[in-house]
């Protein structure tokens, strides 16, 4: 009895037109922070791709609201994890944005425009934004999605990564670290604490010079440019002999290693301190707790388990998955400067359960990705009680 | 397609100030087609009502508009069932969506209908409370959907379907008035008749569903996974026969063909199964002092019918690798294929054997390949038909074997459906396989309550037009 | 009944009496008693779990109750009969579900006739599903205060060990004060395990099991109660307070089988119909009238026996 018809059929359809791989089930209806928000069967992953297929099959013309249905994904990907029949979801997102882009159809506004061509010169970049990186540090810069922080204003995560090498000499594994736009810029203490984590666990830490922006940025608005990007990171780091790529935000490592396509590794920074099996910080005594979130480019894009219980345990403190850990936060790259209304709702349901902790109890809402920090801080404007935000190598970090 | 009334759409927004009416062409495309992704029917305008008040309203204007509409949950649905087969108007209620309450003394959940059931199951499970159907498209789909097609799923064999679970219903009928059958203590209420047993399976045609008195069961305690290949169908079904008797009454027993396990082992899914093998899966639970004892026994019930290769696990993550085959295979059919229709058969199992040759002769004769599952405890089997519909004469070929299998599966003593519901897709049998008489009495039931087929018309019976 | 004979019907799809021990399942005279059916199930190792009393036909049972004490473990009537054989008001025979036990074919008029007495014409067979017999019996009574037994009741139900047990039923009688009977059939070899389970549970809740050497015998009741599993008790303690006799409480589904010693008057039953059917539940059985049907059911019914009648 020998299936010799589906044999030949092969896996044929995915290959040739991932639009028609799509089934039609529904299983990705309730992953989707849209869908839930609006009930809108348009504004669900199948919806999506059903509409993008009609297009595709000029049974619907473009217009306002198709570009619409395109612009109101958040990009988390969670339906990716729940597809039976593995569409490909994030490539057809990229391509039907970037097309829109290119098309002129993009409502990308111009302060986006502007910050995806700027982070296409990093060193530019960083050096524009020397004077946020000091009001910041001066607590000065009042804007709702900077979280606290004391950023290095003048020394850059490479020379300091450099000095402290030669300081510890340390001789375990060599990783090169991707140090990002947005965090080196603005948020470079948290590339510090990376380099003094990753040195503290013996582990050699390069940072090319010639690495660049991800191309995130530009997936996730349909700027064009992600190949010219990629390209550069792959002369970037196939350059160096090391053992991994590490990143330390699941956005730019998603990006990264579609770029480098293992060539040499990309992995999460907790992905590999769990293999490594990091040093033990202090025992945290007290009131305060840890509720891990989990990055949707972390769990969905680069479809990791999630952080490694060893690390986690490894910062001392009492943790555990903040409720619906795997779902998304809003943040969405820069969704939540796009759509702040969808950002906030999906925001203010997820973190819903910070109000209704144990009385005494003091929140520190830890997660792997600076955006999604970024977000998570604005969730002061309905969270009744304090919490701080920390990346969750913040907590590992052996200067804390 | 009827024609609306023009002014339809002012007449449903004066009834709506909460929810959403759609109305342009990129809104209304997505809710074309259900589950049955290839089958599509035009939309004129969906409405999303915000809550059952607004609902209420908007059905009591509904009968001024002269547009047939139509019922949604998650559209989930394999059979054709909650899409606008004659035009029209969809109603979504996917803003439906509060547990009411979940009451453990009395073990009941009142729930709206577009609660999503995995969302249910979850809110069940601190309680150590459990709602047993599963149907495979848990993770979306609605209570309203699993009630109206009476929906089942793998555990439905010692649990039973949707229908055994349903103590009562609250429902809004087309002359807006809003009835409750039945309630928490499962009976009748204030009524001479048991309404709720017509309206559960009623497939969207008599009413519309606003809340359900769900009935609950304690948890089981611990689950053992066996999964057995077997290398010939005889084998197999003797396996399925004797589960099916065992007094340990396994929870589960699913069967999967040769042709199901090749797609699987050709894809990046593969488990490493050997080929040429039939599989059957099987679960049984309980708490732990019955069922570890139980292990031997059903082990070695699985190798006495001809199996040498049989494996089992009481741990999570083993048990999901012994389901992996099982769980892919229907997401694996978009990726081999891209259009597909399942059918939802129910068979005598001693006829296993036989209706099996014919779906693969039929199939192979008609160059159309097939793989079949079957939740083969209850004989509910899913053959897959795969095709191509931009290549002309595959789809005629597809419907014609769907055609004869249904005829046949009459005549054996079997039905058509077995937990996806009639929909549209399966009415056009409706008539052979009830006979006239059959028939006729059936068509009485919907006259009372949706005279005029408004109410989602040409699902069921295809006779069932709005004019 | 003597065997399975063929019968000719009027619809050529009504079933014909069989006995198919592969899917568990048979078609069997609405006057064949329980008895008669049990024999033939057991020559392939089967039973009919829903029985009371051996004697009397399956109409019988129908008429009289929609849940047998082993409901609490195999469902009601409505689940466990998929099929019929059923004459409609003009006489014609037709046939009414399936002989497969799972089907979403239509609208379910088989869980809806079942029930309904005369009011839409008469079932003149059933098909009936079978369930496997164990060949090892366990069966005790639970002992103590209500209140402590009324807590071991919902550790049971609470408990995976609920779906294994065919009847956990509280029996409130003038001459005892209530108490739990509790039995069923397992696996060869594992009765021990029951009685273990009892016994500890019973210590735990500060009350007695005994074991008992027969099943208790549970015939068909005057009437029954479908009420919730919290209300059964009240209920059935205040209807045995003033008809007399006896109750028997499946407590996992809330259902109370009467067998008072008068006949229950008319300011009774409105009071008992209305506690019921505030709840959703409803009275049934051959001591009860059915109810008048309601205002807004009354065009359904006519339309559909019109219908019908015109066939």
């Amino acid at each position: 009895m020998s299936g010799a018809t589906i044999e030949a059929l092969e896996l044929k359809s995915q290959m040739d037109d991932p639009l028609r791989a799509c089934v039609h089930c529904g299983l990705c209806l309730e992953v989707c922070p849209t869908y839930k928000l609006t009930g809108e069967e348009g504004n669900s992953p199948r919806g999506r791709l059903h509409l993008w297929r009609s297009i595709d099959e000029k049974r619907l013309p473009e217009d306002d609201d198709t570009d619409f249905y395109t612009s109101e994904c958040v990009g988390c990907l969670a339906c990716e994890s729940v597809c039976p029949a593995n569409v490909p979801y994030a490539h057809l997102l990229e391509k039907e944005r970037l097309r829109q882009y290119e098309r002129g159809r993009s409502k990308t506004d111009w302060k986006v425009r502007l910050a995806g061509r700027a982070v296409k010169q990093p060193s530019l970049f960083n050096l524009a934004l020397t004077p946020a990186r000091l009001l910041r540090r001066s607590n000065l810069l009042p804007h709702p999605m900077l979280f606290p922080g004391k950023p290095p204003v003048m020394e850059s995560s490479a020379a300091y990564a450099k000095r402290l090498m030669a300081q510890k000499q340390p001789d375990g594994p060599t990783v090169a670290l991707l140090t990002g736009c947005l965090m080196e810029a603005l948020f470079r203490e948290i590339n510090f604490a990376t380099i003094r984590v990753l040195i503290e666990n013996n582990v050699r830490v390069l940072i090319p010079d010639s690495q660049g922006c991800c191309g995130a940025f530009h997936e996730h608005t349909g700027m064009p440019g992600t190949d010219k990007l990629f390209e550069n990171n792959r002369t970037a780091f196939r350059g160096i002999n090391v053992d991994r790529v590490v990143t330390n935000s699941a956005g730019c490592g998603l990006a990264l290693s579609k770029a480098l396509q293992n060539k040499p590794k990309v992995q999460d920074i907790f992905g590999f301190l769990g293999e490594l099996g990091p040093k033990q910080r202090p025992r945290q005594e007290g009131t305060q707790k840890v509720y891990v979130d989990l990055p949707c480019h972390l769990v969905h894009g680069q479809k990791v388990e999630g952080i490694p219980p060893n690390v986690l345990n490894a910062t001392g403190y009492d943790w555990e998955l903040a409720p619906c850990a795997k779902d998304c936060c809003g943040s969405g790259g820069v969704y939540n400067i796009q759509k702040p209304e969808n950002a906030r709702e999906i925001l203010k349901r997820k973190s819903d359960f910070l109000n209704h902790l144990p009385s005494g109890v003091q929140p520190i809402l830890a997660t792997a990705n600076h955006v999604c920090m970024m977000q998570w801080h604005t969730a002061r404007a309905f969270i009744k009680s304090p919490f701080q935000v920390k990346h969750i190598i913040q907590l590992l970090d052996p200067a804390l | 397609m009827v024609s609306p009334t023009p002014s339809y759409k002012s007449t449903l927004q004066r009834a709506m100030s909460r929810g959403q009416l759609l109305t342009r062409p990129a809104q209304l495309v997505p809710y074309e087609a259900d589950g049955l992704g290839y089958k599509r029917y035009p939309v004129e305008l969906v409405a999303i009502p915000a809550d059952v008040e607004e609902l209420q309203s908007l059905l009591k204007v509904l009968k001024e508009t002269n547009a047939p509409f139509v019922i949604r949950g998650a559209g989930t649905s394999l059979s054709g069932g909650p899409v606008a087969a004659q035009g029209g108007i969809i109603i979504h209620l996917s803003k439906l969506r509060k547990i009411e309450e979940i009451n453990p003394r009395d073990r009941f959940a009142l729930v709206q209908s577009g609660v999503v059931l995995n969302e249910l199951e979850a809110a069940l499970e601190p309680h150590g409370l459990y709602y047993p159907p599963d149907p495979s498209s848990g993770l979306s789909c609605t209570l309203g959907g699993n009630v109206a097609t009476n929906a089942g799923g793998i555990h439905c064999f010692r649990y039973g379907v949707t229908g055994n679970y349903i103590l009562g219903l609250e429902a809004i009928l087309l002359d807006g008035s809003i009835v409750q059958f039945g309630g928490p203590a499962g009976g009748r209420g204030d009524w001479r008749e048991d309404w709720k047993r017509l309206f559960v399976g009623s497939e969207g045609t008599l009413g519309v569903f606003t809340r359900f008195w769900l009935r609950l069961i304690a948890r089981p305690e611990k689950v053992w996974t066996f999964r057995a290949m077997y290398p010939d169908i005889n084998s197999a079904s003797e396996a399925i026969r004797q589960l099916a008797r065992h007094p340990s009454y396994p929870a589960a027993i699913e069967f999967m063909d040769p042709r199901s396990i090749d797609m699987v082992e050709n894809s990046p899914m593969s488990v490493g199964l050997p080929r040429n093998a039939y599989m059957i899966l099987t679960e049984i639970d309980g708490p732990p002092e019955l069922v570890d004892a139980r292990v031997g026994p059903i082990a070695q019930l699985l190798r006495n019918c001809g199996s040498d290769d049989v494996s089992y696990s009481d741990q999570a993550n083993q048990r999901q690798a012994l389901w992996k085959a099982r769980k892919a295979q229907g997401g694996l059919l978009g990726q081999v294929s891209p259009d597909f229709v399942v059918q939802d058969a129910v068979i005598p199992k001693s006829r296993l054997n036989e209706i099996l040759n014919f779906i693969y002769e039929k199939a192979d004769a008609a160059g159309i390949a097939v793989t079949t599952i079957m939740h083969a405890g209850d004989g509910n089997l899913h053959p897959d038909f795969l095709f191509d519909q931009n290549k002309p004469g595959e789809l005629e070929k597809v419907e014609q074997i769907g055609k004869e299998l249904m005829k046949k599966v009459s005549e054996i003593g079997g039905t058509l459906s077995g937990e996806h519901g009639i929909g549209n897709d399966k009415a056009a049998y409706m008539a052979s396989h009830l006979g006239p008489l059959g028939q006729a009495i059936q068509m009485a039931i919907p006259r009372p309550f949706n005279t005029r087929s408004q109410l989602n018309p040409m699902k069921v019976f295809p006779e069932r037009r709005y004019a | 009944m003597t065997s399975l004979t063929s019968r000719r019907a009027t619809d050529p799809r009504c079933f014909n009496h069989f006995l198919d021990p592969v899917d568990m399942i048979g078609c069997f005279p609405a006057e064949a008693s329980m008895a008669e059916i049990n024999q033939l199930a057991a020559e392939h190792d089967l039973y009919f779990p829903l029985a009371c009393d051996p004697v009397r036909s399956v109409r019988e049972h129908v008429a009289s109750l929609e849940y047998a004490p082993e409901s609490t473990r195999f469902g009601p009537y409505v689940d466990n009969v998929p099929g019929m054989n059923w004459k409609l008001p003009g006489g014609q025979l037709v046939r009414i579900g399936e002989q497969v036990v799972k089907s979403t074919t239509g609208y379910d008029l088989l869980r809806f006739l079942l029930h309904s007495g005369e009011r839409y014409g008469s079932a003149q067979d059933y098909v009936l599903r079978l369930r496997p017999l164990s060949h090892e019996r366990y069966a005790g009574i639970f002992t103590g205060t209500p209140e402590c037994l009324q807590a071991l009741v919902e550790a049971i139900v609470c408990s995976s060990w609920s779906h294994w047990i065919n009847c956990l039923n509280w029996v409130v009688s003038a001459e005892d004060a209530p108490f739990l009977e509790c039995y069923g059939a397992c696996l060869t070899g594992e009765g021990g395990h029951f009685i273990d389970y009892f016994s500890g549970l019973a210590k735990e809740h500060h009350t007695s099991f005994e074991p008992i050497a027969e099943n208790p015998i549970c015939p068909l009741p005057a009437f029954t109660i479908k009420t919730t599993p919290s209300q059964a008790l009240t209920l059935a303690s205040q209807c045995k307070e003033a008809l007399g006799g006896h109750a028997r409480i499946l407590s996992a589904l809330g259902v109370v089988l009467m067998y008072p010693e008068i006949p229950i008057n008319d300011k009774q039953l409105r009071e008992l119909h209305s506690r019921t059917t505030m709840v959703g539940g409803h009275l049934f059985g051959t001591a009860i009238q059915p109810y008048e049907s309601s205002p807004k059911e009354t065009p359904w019914i006519e339309s559909i026996l019109n219908d019908w009648r015109q066939l």
